[in-house]
């Protein structure tokens, strides 16, 4: 199986790259299978990952319109009791022409933690076919895949569940060239930091994994990760058109993790595995962002000191972006002339809009108080003016 | 009458919206339904129509003690005096369990509560409080130092 290599992307021509993948959807899909995203049936479906439809039974009406980014309207929950469906209605364009997504509600969402606790532990293959059955059940993704990293690096599937009428892709090797690095250097043990974006929700995928997707005619892409037995060993990765599951196989701790998805998440443990006490420094990152959003700017740049989780967490646009003031885009805009600046991360421009800034031929003056972010403000005698004397 | 009427529907009320949740520490626990719908992780499977709620919801990373302290919180309406009461090493695993079981209100309550414990503490203090690894090198703490300088300089004392 050969495929593009992500450094050369060779773009698919959208006719072919829509033939597979009209029904999938995007990771952001509920499991309550109530609101996908809404349909784009428009001539050229273009492999962007943000477009999605329903799964293959949903009963979709078409939009006359091909507006691309249709503008959500409602999103009700229909009741689903009565055997019914869920829907999305959007209104598209100038708001003339409305399409409504409608999919049956499905008998149950499947109850995977306890499926897969039931499983006899130790088997991973038996684990790994459970996994893409749940996974393809659960999404109403066209292809879910698990493919495990050879020493050389290589990729295998060893693990598939597919639309029927798709070509299987099992026991395929894929060379080590055509997975993305991101996904190879998972394992690099000169790393400290963990690239397993499973616990993060600040960062999204790695731009060269989304190229390479796109170039296999995907349109939507979920990664999870299944960690065996603690400090990664051994890994492998799955992938479809549509879809994709990470493995990873690590030490004492056995996790599988559906983090990634929807807040739903299970663990699976095998007979050694022993609950961790919790250490503040084990927190996800968002975690230890959302704990620094609560202090002053001084202490959360102290605590970046404390350790590379606390620092990177330091950084996240959402602390700063609240100790900002409401109208610091209208200060940066006035007082900081180079325009660098406004490029730069939230806490870069707290820590320039901190220094005193002149502004007007340099009458005036505004800071931001380090501590409570208040705005300061110095105006200069010259540039005060009497109403009817100075303003002549 | 209508006293026994009004306890008698309550039981019956409570053995109907109760859901059993299974910890770490394989303690079967019994919860009332409103608390257990602001676990988000949970409250997605109990919701559908047909659940089977007689299965214990496995919650493989949550000890019953903390759990215990969890439902004791809800039921307060998050309050402060009882908070309190919390050793340090109950308080993180709170945040911990408030994370994994993606209860909003909990973790903003409980961050909010860390967040008062680790104001205007030391570096070093708050490393060795809760157990956090240094893992800079010198010449990465340095340059965090270098960094972050401006929000030191002319600071008042307060």
């Amino acid at each position: 199986m050969s495929l593009p290599p992500p450094v050369a992307p060779a773009p698919i021509p959208s006719s072919s790259a829509g033939a597979e993948n009209i029904h999938a959807h995007t990771n952001n899909i509920a499991p309550s299978a109530t609101s996908a995203p809404s349909p784009v049936d428009a001539p050229n479906p273009s492999p962007s990952p943000v477009i999605a439809s329903t799964p293959s039974p949903g009963a979709t009406l078409p939009s006359v319109s091909s507006v691309p980014s249709p503008l959500p309207l409602v999103s009700p929950t229909l009741p689903s009791s009565g055997g019914c469906s869920g829907g999305v209605v959007d209104r598209h364009g100038g708001g003339f022409k409305i399409v409504i997504d409608l999919e049956p509600a499905r008998k149950r969402t499947p109850r995977c933690p306890s499926q897969l606790q039931s499983l006899p532990d130790g088997d991973v293959k038996l684990l790994c076919d459970t996994v893409v059955e749940s996974v393809r059940e659960l999404t109403g993704y066209d292809r879910v895949m698990v493919y495990k990293f050879h020493e050389d690096e290589h990729g295998e599937v060893v693990s598939e569940s597919k639309r029927p009428d798709l070509k299987p892709y099992i026991g395929l090797h894929y060379p080590a060239t055509d997975i993305p690095q991101a996904s190879r250097v998972v394992q690099d043990e000169a790393l400290v930091q963990p690239l397993c974006l499973v616990g993060s929700t600040l960062r999204a995928t790695h731009g060269c994994h989304a190229q390479y997707m796109a170039n296999m005619g995907s349109i939507a892409s979920l990664v999870m990760a299944v960690i065996i037995n603690g400090s990664s060993n051994s890994s492998s990765e799955a992938d479809s058109d549509s879809e994709c599951v990470e493995l990873i196989n690590s030490g004492s701790r056995s996790k599988f993790d559906f983090n990634s998805f929807s807040g739903f998440s299970s663990y699976v443990c095998d007979g050694d595995a022993t609950p961790m006490r919790p250490r503040l420094g084990d927190l996800p990152e968002s975690c230890v962002a959302l704990l620094l959003m609560y202090l002053d700017p001084p202490d959360i740049c102290m605590l970046a000191r404390l350790s590379k989780a606390f620092r990177d967490a330091s950084l996240a646009y959402f602390i700063w972006e609240s100790k900002l003031p409401l109208n610091y885009k209208f200060i940066v805009d006035k007082a900081l002339k180079d325009v660098s600046v406004q490029d730069s991360g939230k806490r870069d421009i707290y820590a320039r809009l901190c220094r005193p800034n002149l502004f007007d031929n340099g009458t005036k003056e505004i800071w931001l108080d380090k501590r409570m972010g208040g705005m300061c403000m110095a105006i200069s005698s010259q540039a005060l003016r009497i109403t009817g004397i100075d303003d002549t | 009458m209508q006293k026994t009427e009004g306890e008698e529907s309550k039981a019956e009320n409570e053995e109907v919206k109760q859901v059993t949740l299974m910890t770490s520490d394989g303690v079967k626990m019994k919860v009332e339904i409103s608390i257990v719908y602001e676990m988000e992780i949970v409250r997605s499977f109990i919701e559908v129509n047909d659940a089977d709620h007689s299965v214990p919801f496995p919650l493989p990373n949550v000890s019953s003690h903390t759990l215990d302290l969890i439902i004791e919180l809800v039921k307060n309406e998050y309050d402060d005096e009882f908070m309190k009461t919390f050793s340090h090493d109950e308080l993180k695993e709170v945040l911990v369990a408030a994370n994994y079981l993606n209860m909003k209100t909990l973790l903003d309550f409980i961050a909010t509560a860390i967040a008062n414990l680790l104001e205007k503490k030391s570096v070093e203090f708050i490393r060795n409080f809760f157990n956090i690894v240094n893992d800079f090198t010198p010449e990465e703490e340095a340059e965090i130092r270098k960094t972050n300088e401006w929000v030191f300089q002319d600071l008042d004392e307060d």
